[in-house]
């Protein structure tokens, strides 16, 4: 049997993918400066710039999630920009609309006198219309818990999800609970100081009193992932029709292995579906953009 | 969200925990009775003002504006002895000629800050956004003034065992002396003084409905609204571990107050809550047993004020 052989040639064929391509999801989408924010002090720790990124055009709406990798940043008088944290490692994606945190990129302060930045960057673009498999709905997981979840995309993509019974979740987040100075390591990389920090903890430690003997506990679900690659963008549980059960949110520890707990306003029926968004090959797209003559503040 | 964003979320909300009863009382759309200004302290304190952190917050597309913060270091032989410090900017003009004083009180800007136990004292002044030609701070005047209740044995009272008279008046000759009226009031009582009120403004409608007819229905039955609703805000806000008094002071001669435990140790708090007639005193942990309550008051000697003046801050 032939290809396209709905009647279409080969040709036209060829023409109604092309809006698919990399190329021309580049063409039409603009990365433009957001809010710009110059933290300046003489106490290094509060010091640096933050800029976040937006993206405008047609197909922008169609982008989940973006990763940005900062590829060189000069202020007007052609100082360097880069520090050591915007060297980053790739971490995970950001969400795009509705996240309280857009994309941003971190920099170093750049001289009073300057008064606007060029940056060359790299994004990193999650588009999930393009892969179908990239909407992974794994049926009955309710009924297989405290095991991993066996899919071939699951496999492909290095992700592992075991959904928990609540004592297996309690039991695991007992032991997997990082020490105090392990969080205080961590939260020094990210440029906190000590004082920060302490302070941070303790609220921490209030605020994870607050949540205790919240709602019955049969309306949350737990899972445990594993995602070495950051392939892992969402999950949520639906019901039978595809319906998004409602949550009161969801909470995360964790870093290598993460323990989730998503408390849903009512318990989950049997039949409850677990729809994960997994960031597949297909469905990102890489494309670099420039940021010219970025005011500064 | 990467954990770095975390944590200075929860660092953000904290600060804003943290933040002085002043300011939370305002951010809940009523401002606190303002409090009697002490006169200035016949000595000077030991106590001097040195820079620290410099902050200058430049930003453009936030919804709040770029701002210059500045810490000053208090040190000295009182330092310790200091309970809560007001800073007042008075010039602050940077090297293109900017004033950089704040036109509207925002921040901890001329509000009373208790003093975070465990920390160095320090005083935070915010000053509005120099330019960003700017290179330096050109002028910063000012006063910085101090509450030191222990210079005047006569500006605390003290009433002991505090939890043994909750829903009695505390009486207490001190007060008495300064006009000032005070009770512990527990949730129940202050059920009851809700009742109370809203059949009060029952009776009290039902009587000017009688005398000046249908017209002022509406006006009581706001005015009754209002009332049971500064009860159900008291309710909502109030703590488990919080201590409400019932205040009248009509010379507003009380400063603060402060718990004590048995061992004579501060109790944390993180800050009160005035409302109507109501302070709610807001603490970490549940009172101890045989706890007593410091009532601050407002005396000439408990005071002090440091003045303080720097050139050519280098911006950052």
């Amino acid at each position: 049997m032939r290809p396209y052989s709905v009647g279409a040639s080969p040709a036209l064929c060829l023409f109604l993918l092309l809006p698919f391509t990399p190329a021309a999801l580049a063409s039409e989408i603009r990365v433009v400066p957001g809010a710009i924010e110059d933290t300046r002090s003489n106490s290094p720790e509060y010091a640096g710039l933050s800029l976040e990124i937006k993206l405008e055009g047609a197909g922008s709406e169609d982008v989940e999630a973006v990763r940005i990798q900062v590829k060189s940043a000069k202020d007007n008088l052609g100082s360097s920009l880069f520090r050591a944290a915007s060297k980053q490692k790739r971490g995970s994606f950001d969400k795009l609309g509705g996240s309280p945190f857009p994309p941003k990129i971190v920099l170093a302060n750049p001289p009073r006198d300057a008064s606007s930045l060029n940056i060359s960057l790299e994004l990193e673009m999650f588009v999930p219309k393009r892969d179908p498999a990239a909407r992974l709905r794994l049926d009955g997981f309710l009924s297989r818990l405290d095991k991993p979840l066996a899919h071939s995309t699951l496999k492909s993509a290095k992700v592992e999800v075991i959904p928990l019974s609540q004592k297996e979740y309690l039991d695991r987040e007992a032991k997997n609970r990082p020490t105090r100075e392990q969080l205080m390591a961590r939260a020094k990389e990210d440029g906190l100081s000590e004082k920060e920090v302490e302070l941070a903890l303790g609220l921490m430690e209030a605020f994870s009193k607050m949540g205790e003997g919240e709602g019955p506990a049969e309306n949350d679900v737990y899972l445990e992932t594993k995602d070495p690659d950051y392939r892992l963008i969402d999950w949520k549980v639906i019901d039978k029709d595809g319906n998004e059960l409602p949550s009161g949110g969801s909470q995360s520890t964790g870093a290598d292995k993460k323990l989730w707990k998503l408390s849903l306003r009512e318990k989950p029926p049997a039949d409850a579906a677990l729809l994960l968004t997994i960031r597949t090959s297909k469905a990102t797209v890489s494309e670099s953009f420039e940021l010219k003559e970025v005011a500064l503040p | 969200m990467t954990r770095g964003r975390i944590l200075s979320s929860i660092f953000l909300c904290g600060v804003l925990l943290l933040a002085p009863s002043t300011v939370l009382g305002q951010a809940k759309g009523k401002k606190a009775p303002a409090r009697a200004t002490p006169t200035p302290a016949p000595e000077p304190a030991k106590v001097t003002a040195s820079l620290g952190t410099v902050l200058d917050r430049r930003s453009a597309g936030k919804p709040f504006p770029g701002s210059l913060q500045i810490v000053l270091k208090l040190d000295g032989e009182d330092a310790e002895t200091v309970k809560q410090v007001k800073a007042k900017v008075k010039t602050a003009l940077d090297d293109s000629g900017q004033d950089l004083t704040q036109k509207e009180s925002s921040g901890r800007q001329d509000q009373w800050v208790p003093r975070t136990l465990g920390r160095p004292l320090e005083a935070n002044l915010e000053l509005a956004s120099p330019q960003r030609k700017a290179t330096a701070v050109r002028e910063l005047t000012g006063t910085v003034t101090l509450h030191l209740p222990l210079r005047d044995p006569s500006a605390t009272v003290l009433i002991p065992d505090v939890l043994t008279r909750i829903d009695k008046p505390l009486d207490v000759p001190a007060l008495t002396a300064q006009k000032v009226k005070l009770a512990l009031v527990s949730k129940q009582a202050l059920e009851k003084e809700k009742q109370a009120a809203k059949e009060k403004e029952k009776a009290k409608k039902a009587k000017e409905k009688k005398k000046k007819g249908e017209g002022m229905e509406e006006m009581f039955d706001a005015m009754g609204d209002a009332m049971t609703e500064m009860f159900e805000r008291l309710f909502m806000t109030a703590g488990d571990n919080d201590l409400i008094l019932k205040v009248s002071d009509p010379g507003k001669k009380v400063f603060s107050y402060d718990i004590a435990g048995p061992d004579g140790k501060l109790v944390e708090s993180y800050g009160k809550l005035d409302l109507e007639g109501y302070t709610i005193l807001r603490l970490f942990e549940p009172v101890p047993k045989g706890s007593s309550l410091r009532v601050n008051l407002v005396t000439p000697k408990a005071f002090a004020e440091v003045p303080f003046s720097f050139s050519g801050i280098k911006l950052p």
